[in-house]
């Protein structure tokens, strides 16, 4: 099975639990993105490029600063010799991590709008599609820390799902100590291909009705709260749906159940809404409001 | 007497288990085969006789029951006769689903159908053909003519300024539906009535609208054959006085004797064959409407029993109410739900069928097995869209285990007083 594969490659060598290896792998096959939100240090990088080298894709990282511009991302033309060359940037590669995207400014953030959300790139009026499957993996820091740019709605909206590794307990700090390089040595377990597939395969999972019918009963919920300024958008919803479907390809089924749509509305809807000032201030968080609305909205089941 | 007594008692007996409310009632049905046999008005001592003989037995048999709420029916259905029988069962049906909803308002759940209520329309249909058959003993009507399908014109074709045109039966006689549609018109008119005030008395009479759960098809089933018979009883007026007198008993099916006078009838009504057709539409419509009702409360019968689902917010509710399933895995896991919750253990309404297994396999392990197996085959079924048959008697097999296992973990009771 795809997932097993993957968490026996990584294990030992990635400071990973198994829920967030099972997200990510499921961001990245519902063709989503994955923003992950953390202090520095607990190998997000790592993450990234292990994820990378065990699923035989491309590659490219870059570390974004207060003065990068956008072409340093999507490339430039350059003259040279008479002639206008086309100089591709670091996000034409298949993983692509952005480290600490918070750190760019507004702008430069929204240099990723278009190659996430449509898998290409516009220069100079013309178009040049990004290799498939084109997944970016973002870090940032925590807003409260200093010299960070909060990240435009647009640009959280594009994020399928918010993750945090965490601090590893003692036992796998243990190992992750007496490793040398978790990187050495690891190989591809799987390949483009493959992963283009299971796509595929992805969409044709099976989410009944009345799941449907509970995400929306979830969503609305969250919607008429009162603390909530900007609540869950169409497309939130709909990358909730892929993402429940393929975390029930994960799992090995062809159909969805309660708990993916929880586990799915739990990773992709809390850093996409907005609360108010006042609620705030009150000690309300998204994740809170969030895990409320889990516990208050009745699932599809029967009841006795 | 001998038959329908018999019939009446097996009635009683079998009624008694299904509809302890209000049985007794049924015992003026069977004196109603007293009219196959005799002419009126003879057969309605028959009917009288029996149902007295019935009703007694019917005492006899209720004294745990709540038998004294239908003897009030007694004397009015003595003096109407069928049709009165009629219009009290159909208030009885209404009083049955105003007592369920007020229960159910009791108990602070939402009012679901039950399963009685498949006597309303069962016995309605019955009563409607019967009054059909039957000649009634009301006052005399105004009696409608027949339609002009198989009447002919006498040889004097055309009339002169002034003078009526005589119409007579064809010598084979009238089709046996002339009849049949000819007494049923000749009460569409009271009974039009009748039912009109019945059917809005639940649409209009109360503070909620349509309180019941496809129980509200029917008064808008009977308002439009009430309004159909009333048209068409306006329609069949127009031709004049009947020349067969007042009693719908009168020999109206009798062909004119070959050479004998002339049997002067009617002309044709205003309608004629479009009044046929929309009799014959209107009856099929309410036939669909009554099976359409009786289906959805046979669907839904074990709403009652299932109670209300806990903590969910109003909004919410009313997508989420859901029948006693009728797929057997679907089924078992409901018992097993039900078995646990008996034990203390309920399922939370926001709980997914495997956040509540992981929940219950903690304090009883010994349930993990069993109940991990039903969920595996429950999950494919209810999200899957898979037919359980196939895995039904596995399914059965697993909810036998945990019921088994919970009726020992009973008997200690641990969890009785901390259910979460």
């Amino acid at each position: 099975m795809f997932l097993r594969r993957i968490q026996r490659a990584l294990s030992g060598r990635v400071l990973l639990r198994e829920e967030t290896l099972r997200l990510s792998l499921a961001t990245l096959l519902s063709g989503g993105h994955l923003l992950l939100e953390d202090v520095p240090g607990t190998g997000k990088t790592t993450f990234a490029k292990a994820l990378a080298r065990v699923l035989g894709l491309s590659f490219s990282r870059i570390q974004m600063t207060p003065d990068l511009l956008p072409q340093d991302l999507t490339g430039l033309y350059l003259y040279r010799e008479g002639n206008l060359v086309w100089q591709k940037g670091p996000i034409f590669a298949q993983v692509l991590l952005v480290d600490e995207l918070n750190r760019a400014t507004p702008r430069t953030q929204s240099a990723l709008l278009e190659a996430m959300g449509e898998g290409q790139v516009t220069l100079e009026g013309k178009t040049h599609p990004l290799p498939e499957p084109f997944f970016v993996l973002a870090t940032q820091n925590p807003v409260e820390e200093e010299g960070t740019y909060p990240l435009p709605v647009a640009q959280r909206d594009r994020f399928t799902a918010r993750l945090s590794l965490g601090y590893p307990d003692e036992k796998a700090l243990l190992q992750a100590m007496k490793e040398k390089d978790p990187l050495e040595g690891l190989e591809a377990v799987t390949q483009g291909e493959e992963l283009l597939a299971l796509r595929q395969e992805v969409r044709r999972v099976k989410v009944a009705e009345e799941l449907l019918d509970y995400l929306l009963a979830l969503s609305t919920w969250l919607r008429t709260r009162e603390e909530v300024r900007l609540g869950p958008s169409p497309r939130a919803l709909l990358q909730v749906e892929r993402l429940a479907q393929a975390l029930a390809l994960l799992q090995g089924r062809t159909f969805t159940v309660p708990e993916d749509i929880k586990e799915a509305f739990r990773a992709a809807i809390p850093h996409r809404l907005l609360l108010k000032l006042e609620a705030e201030l009150a000690g309300a968080s998204s994740e809170g409001l969030v895990a409320e609305a889990l516990k208050v909205v009745p699932t599809p089941v029967e009841r006795a | 007497m001998g038959f329908p007594l018999a019939l009446g008692v097996g009635l009683l007996h079998g009624a008694k288990a299904l509809y302890p409310q209000g049985f007794l009632w049924l015992a003026f049905l069977p004196g109603l085969l007293h009219a196959l046999a005799s002419p009126f008005p003879s057969w309605l001592q028959g009917w009288a006789l029996t149902s007295g003989l019935l009703l007694l037995y019917g005492l006899f048999l209720a004294t745990k029951a709540r038998p004294l709420s239908s003897l009030f029916l007694l004397p009015p259905a003595l003096w109407l006769g069928p049709l009165g029988l009629f219009l009290l069962g159909l208030l009885h049906g209404f009083s049955l689903l105003e007592e369920a909803h007020r229960r159910a308002q009791e108990r602070g759940e939402p009012f679901r159908t039950s399963a009685s209520t498949l006597w309303v329309p069962g016995i309605l249909g019955l009563l409607l053909l019967g009054l059909a058959f039957l000649p009634l003993p009301l006052p005399s009507l105004p009696l409608p003519t027949l339609p002009s399908l198989s009447l002919q014109a006498s040889p004097k074709a055309k009339p002169n300024p002034g003078e009526e045109v005589a119409y007579q039966a064809p010598k084979e006689g009238f089709p046996p539906w002339v009849a049949f549609l000819n007494r049923a018109l000749a009460y569409a008119g009271p009974l039009a009535l009748l039912l009109l005030l019945l059917a809005l008395l639940p649409l209009l009479g109360r503070g909620e609208k349509l309180p019941y759960r496809g129980v509200h098809l029917l008064p808008l089933g009977l308002a439009l054959l009430a309004l159909g018979l009333f048209l068409l009883y306006l329609g069949t007026l127009g031709g004049g006085e009947s020349a067969w007198g007042t009693s719908p008993s009168a020999p109206m099916l009798t062909p004119p004797q070959e050479g004998g006078p002339k049997e002067a009838v009617p002309g044709p009504g205003r309608l004629g064959e479009v009044g046929i057709a929309l009799a014959g539409l209107s009856a099929l419509f309410t036939l669909g409407l009554l099976s359409l009702l009786a289906f959805l409360v046979w669907r839904h019968r074990g709403w009652e029993e299932q109670g209300a689902a806990q903590g969910i917010p109003a909004k919410s509710s009313k997508r989420f109410q859901e029948a006693l399933p009728q797929d057997r895995v679907r089924r078992a896991y409901f018992q097993a739900l039900k078995a646990l919750k008996a034990l203390g253990l309920p399922r939370m309404a926001s709980e997914g069928p495997l956040e509540y297994l992981e929940r219950v396999s903690l304090p009883l392990p010994r349930l993990r097995e069993p109940l991990e197996g039903l969920t595996r085959l429950y999950l494919p079924v209810r999200y899957g869209g898979r037919t359980g048959e196939e895995e039904a008697e596995r399914a059965e097999a697993f909810l036998k285990d945990i019921l088994r296992l919970c009726s020992s973990d009973a008997s200690k009771g641990p969890f009785r007083a901390g259910s979460s």
